[in-house]
């Protein structure tokens, strides 16, 4: 049994070391009241985020004069995927992403696979002793949110913040024995490297990923 | 003088005086009875060949990772080799209509088929590893383990992403980076079939387990409609603490990272690219070397992390 004599960790303690892990490994680590703060956050980073071309590299046509993979950014509205919200959670973002003018995509993610400027998810788990997020993604849109977007934001609710994988064993056995089944454990931006050693992030998935731990009050209610 | 009365008598002398110790009765104690014990010196041969003939632990295993794996929905191959599964892949990327292959982890002794193996019928595979697209795009074969961890110098990566994009390329590592994201994209999203190599299964659940630094296998196990994963017979394990224990960096290094991401999947999971809005998933299991009749040589791959950080 891979089993621990665990203390279970306050809450105060949990968020601070899961905060000083998931840093270490590259994310960006933020204290939200609740969904309506992380909302906020999530719109104003997208819209100050470049825009991403929408076009496969083997459909851009170049036009004469202009190096391939040219795209006039202005022509694309800055896009937000963020499916698997309820109904009541979208209430709150919609009115947001509308009023930074950014395109909300709750699902048909596989239709943008070139890119989107965000991808918004809400984690089952976080771990405190690595700074990992553990998303149980069975849909291919929550799938896909957490990979192909230049940024990924995932809301974490600190209730759910265990300290390693030990203490979730059972939660991924129960997980993983009900097929089908697609559970993403992600520590940190996505990184390689293939080219001289040298440490890049980006090459398949998010560049950037920031991790809002979202407070008892704002969150618990609504996760649970 | 020493009485001797040769190895038989020699024998009854020990097994008395065996039946006088307190070890003895403890024995008999905990198993009930005295064949229990003696085994084969109490008539016992029958029973150590009803042994030979009973399922190893390993064929146990992997009966029960099969019945798994076939109850989630998904495919299961065997193969003694890497001929055999070549063979595998082309049978099934006929049957699916497959054209066109991502792959990921190639360099794990489990899928390191090469990519441009006749076997595979007309089936294209492309390397989907940073370093093994781009040495892919330079015409070199499959790399080996061993090669991938050459270095590969900026400069050289410009060269070769340069003459497939069709325009000089500066030997920045970032607009390499960008570049390859952009390409490769456009490979995930033609592709029909997602070949990855797994870091460990679990009998117990017929679950994957992978580990990768550059996401690649997420996305392979995704955007395709056919998902082919190959496992080392090494790369099984019977429960799933097992198979925590091998992706989750130990006590000791606690200090150490994971890997940016580890997925398990278990079953075909929802897949919105083909019909049926599920992922055709078959699962190959390589180097059985029990299996009679077979003369490859078994695949050493063991369970654990192949990837680079």
């Amino acid at each position: 049994m891979l089993t621990r004599e665990t203390t279970p960790l306050t809450r105060e303690k949990a968020v601070h070391f899961f905060r000083d892990a998931a840093e270490t490994a590259g994310a960006v680590v933020v204290e939200v009241s609740g969904f309506a703060e992380a909302f906020t956050y999530a719109v104003e980073l997208c819209a100050s985020r470049d825009t991403v071309s929408p076009t496969l590299a083997r459909d851009i046509e170049t036009p004469a004069g202009e190096s391939p993979g040219h795209f006039d950014p202005a022509a694309f509205r800055k896009t937000l995927a963020a499916p698997g919200f309820t109904s009541h959670q979208l209430d709150m973002l919609i009115p947001r992403a509308r009023e930074k003018n950014l395109s909300l995509l709750t699902g048909g993610l596989r239709r943008r696979i070139a890119g989107v400027e965000m991808g918004l998810s809400v984690a089952d788990f976080g771990l405190a002793s690595t700074g990992t997020l553990v998303i149980q993604s069975n849909s291919e849109d929550v799938r896909l949110a957490s990979m192909i977007g230049e940024t990924h934001v995932v809301i974490l609710p600190a209730a759910k913040i265990r300290t390693d994988i030990p203490a979730i064993r059972n939660d991924l056995l129960a997980m993983m024995s009900m097929a089908p089944n697609y559970t993403a454990l992600i520590t940190g931006p996505n990184r390689t490297t293939d080219i001289e050693r040298i440490s890049s992030v980006g090459v398949h998935g998010p560049r950037e990923l920031h991790i809002l731990i979202c407070g008892e009050y704002g969150c618990a209610a609504q996760v649970a | 003088m020493r009485r001797t009365g040769g190895m038989k008598e020699y024998g009854r002398r020990i097994l008395d005086w065996f039946d006088k110790t307190p070890l003895r009765k403890a024995l008999a104690t905990i198993a009930g009875s005295r064949s229990a014990i003696l085994g084969p010196a109490n008539g016992g041969t029958e029973r150590y060949e009803r042994r030979l003939e009973t399922p190893s632990f390993a064929e146990t295993m992997r009966r029960a990772f099969r019945e798994k794996v076939e109850a989630a929905g998904a495919h299961f191959h065997q193969a003694a080799d890497r001929a055999e599964a070549a063979g595998i892949i082309a049978r099934i990327a006929a049957g699916t209509g497959s054209r066109l292959a991502v792959r990921t982890q190639a360099t794990t002794a489990a899928g390191r088929i090469p990519a441009a193996d006749p076997a595979l019928g007309g089936l294209k595979i492309v390397e989907t590893d940073l370093g093994e697209w781009i040495r892919q795009l330079d015409g070199e074969p499959t790399p080996s383990a061993a090669d991938a961890a050459e270095l590969l110098s900026r400069e050289r990566a410009a060269d070769i992403l340069g003459r497939e994009i069709g325009r000089p390329v500066n030997p920045d590592i970032p607009e390499l980076i960008g570049i390859a994201r952009r390409e490769l994209r456009t490979v995930f999203a033609d592709a029909d079939m997602g070949i990855t190599g797994v870091d460990v299964a679990v009998a117990e659940t017929g679950s994957l387990g992978m580990a990768t630094a550059q996401g690649n296998a997420r996305l392979a196990t995704t955007l395709p409609r056919v998902h082919v994963a190959i496992v080392g017979a090494g790369q099984l394990v019977p429960t799933l603490d097992q198979a925590l224990r091998i992706l989750t960096p130990a006590d000791g290094e606690s200090d150490a990272l994971p890997p940016p991401h580890v997925t398990w999947i278990t079953g075909p999971s929802q897949c919105r690219g083909g019909g049926g809005g599920r992922r055709e998933m078959h699962i190959v299991l390589l180097g059985d070397d029990r299996r009679p009749g077979s003369g490859a040589p078994p695949e050493r791959q063991r369970a654990g992390r192949s990837t680079s950080i």
